[in-house]
């Protein structure tokens, strides 16, 4: 069995974006280390985990990154893992027209399936699965016993209002494993492991 | 000039306090009494609202709380302690001054003295009223390994977003992790 890792960036008050839907509230204090960070989850994963609205705005951004001399190193690698890197995507919409250029390393899931085919993939021998972003995804996975450790970024804002991260207490205990600061960063990666509470 | 520390203990959420007010879910032990004990005794005295302030005035002095905290009691009791009401008529605990005038103008106040730093504990309204006066020097965050899912918000009512420096982090045996951030006013 290997593990399912969600990582994720919130605000020191617990908000995944700011108001109306605002991503780029974050991205100011957030800097290199959330990139940094990103490539090495993704080079201990085999596959990525998204939801629809994640994969979407993945799809839509990553591919040409790694041509992109305006990119950071960073940023070319975060793209060169995601054009390689197996993608399930948990979607009933999503058709495979749409999932060009990542048609070959993507498989769509329907949502009715998602549960026993992700603890399918789970319980298989290899690499972490990684679910990032993907909010509305994760938070379902961890009321089904589903995500192993949560990552998360908690970059250096207050936005005061947004969308929270979490909404509902989920049934699950959090068990701290680590944090870590980057240099010249304001960031902080907390890791927990997740218990789900046996009801 | 000294400074304005707030200090709270936080859920992963972002909340200081369950639906009704509920703390159960602080993660206190040892090592975390002997960090409270160490800030108090680095601070100059004690900011509250009235919320924060009843609920305190209520514990600390009484026979339970020296029996079972007679460090932090001590130092709760004795620190000087401002409350900012206006419906309260007067305040009953040790070395505590009830303020009514204008927020900003006692606070400047006091940071103009000299000495050693003061300590907002809980407060979430006074504290956002004094973030968005810019008032706040240094935000100390416990987060404990919990999610409440629902709650009270410990930044509520802030207007602007406020960027932040991470001056220093400490991990606690508990789980809890210790965030200290100055304000980043460029």
């Amino acid at each position: 069995m290997r593990k399912l890792i969600v990582y994720n960036v919130m605000s020191l008050d617990g908000y995944y974006e700011g108001p109306g839907k605002d991503v780029m509230a974050l991205a100011p204090g957030l800097g290199g280390a959330f990139d940094t960070y990103c490539v090495e989850r993704l080079r201990a994963a085999d596959t990525l985990l998204l939801g629809r609205v994640s994969y979407d705005d993945f799809r839509s951004f990553w591919p040409s990154m790694a041509d992109d001399p305006t990119a950071t190193p960073d940023q070319r690698e975060i793209s060169r893992l995601d054009n390689a890197i197996d993608k399930v995507v948990v979607s009933d919409r999503l058709t495979p027209e749409q999932t060009k250029p990542w048609r070959s390393t993507t498989h769509i899931i329907s949502r009715a399936d998602a549960h026993e085919q992700i603890a399918k993939l789970r319980n298989q021998t290899g690499k972490d699965i990684l679910v990032f972003a993907s909010r509305t995804l994760w938070r379902d996975l961890l009321t089904q016993g589903l995500i192993d450790e949560l990552h998360l970024m908690v970059g250096p804002v207050i936005l005061g209002a947004g969308t929270p991260i979490f909404d509902g207490q989920p049934a699950v205990s959090l068990q701290l494993i680590d944090t870590r600061p980057w240099d010249g960063s304001n960031n902080l990666r907390i890791r927990y492991n997740i218990r789900h509470k046996s009801v | 000039m000294r400074k304005v520390i707030s200090f709270n203990m936080a859920t992963l959420d972002g909340l200081f306090a369950g639906p009704s007010g509920e703390i159960d879910w602080h993660h206190v032990d040892e090592e975390f009494n002997e960090f409270a004990i160490a800030q108090l005794n680095s601070a100059g005295g004690l900011l509250f609202g009235r919320v924060t302030y009843q609920g305190m005035a209520s514990y600390w002095p009484t026979d339970v709380a020296m029996k079972n905290d007679p460090i932090v009691a001590d130092k709760m009791n004795t620190l000087p302690k401002i409350v900012f009401s206006r419906t309260l008529e007067r305040v009953e605990w040790k070395n505590t001054r009830l303020a009514k005038g204008n927020i900003a103008e006692e606070i400047s106040k006091l940071k103009q003295q000299p000495g050693k730093d003061w300590l907002l504990f809980g407060s979430a309204d006074l504290a956002s009223t004094l973030t968005n006066l810019g008032l706040i020097d240094e935000y100390r965050v416990m987060v404990n390994p919990v999610v409440l899912g629902g709650g009270r918000p410990l930044f509520k009512g802030i207007k602007d977003k406020l960027y932040l420096k991470l001056v220093s982090t400490k991990v606690f045996r508990s789980g809890n992790v210790l965030l200290c951030y100055q304000p980043d006013r460029k």
